[in-house]
């Protein structure tokens, strides 16, 4: 019986000590991919619609033309 | 046989013409349209009848009194946003983003870009004059 209760504990330390071993914390790079996109994207939307109203906007007395879009 | 191939010829016809009205009005249709209408809508926009929402479109603000002048500007509005769908939408499609975007985009643009006097919403919906 006692022999039982021997294996038993060690079998529980074991155990234990197993997955002490496997609480490990891992901390990956951040990532900035989406930030990125989001700006290439707000860039080529600024463009695309450079190159359609800018002609327009050199028209309208309303708007003024000395400052252009970013990326011009 | 020919009354089959007669249906056939106008099925095709009724699947086809609504993809070629769609082909017709092409970008640049669009945007001669726009450059026609610019002077008229500026002149609007002196007068502070008409002014340049939050999402990158025209509303009638202040309606002239005269009913065939407010009229004319509401047909004006009307035109001037359906063309400017239109834009967002071909851009929208290019750069993989919602026209809403795009849109948003474009009233930053004019909110930045307009001159003095020009009525521009508010996030909240509200009308001022820019300074």
């Amino acid at each position: 019986m006692r022999q039982y209760f021997a294996v038993a504990s060690i079998a529980v330390l074991v155990g234990l000590g197993g997955t002490t071993g496997c609480l490990r914390i891992k901390s990956d790079p951040v990532e900035v991919k989406p930030i990125h996109i989001t700006v290439d994207v707000n860039l080529r939307v600024q463009k695309e619609l450079a190159n359609v109203f800018d002609e327009i906007d050199a028209q309208d007395p309303t708007i003024q033309n000395d400052s252009k879009p970013e990326g011009e | 046989m020919r009354h089959v191939i007669s249906f056939f010829a106008i099925a095709a016809l009724f699947i086809v013409t609504p993809c070629t009205m769609g082909a017709e009005d092409d970008l640049s249709a669009v945007i001669q349209r726009m450059k026609q209408r610019v002077n008229k809508i500026a002149q609007l926009k002196q007068d502070r009848v008409i002014g340049e929402t939050k999402d990158g479109y025209l509303a009638v603000v202040n309606p002239p009194e005269s009913q065939q002048a407010w009229e004319q500007a509401e047909q004006l509005v009307k035109a001037e946003n359906k063309d400017r769908k239109t834009v967002y939408k071909a851009i929208a499609e290019r750069t993989g983003t919602s026209i809403d975007q795009v849109a948003r985009q474009r009233a930053f643009q004019i909110y930045e870009n307009s001159k003095a006097g020009v009525l521009l919403q508010k996030p909240n919906g509200a009308w001022y004059e820019k300074k």
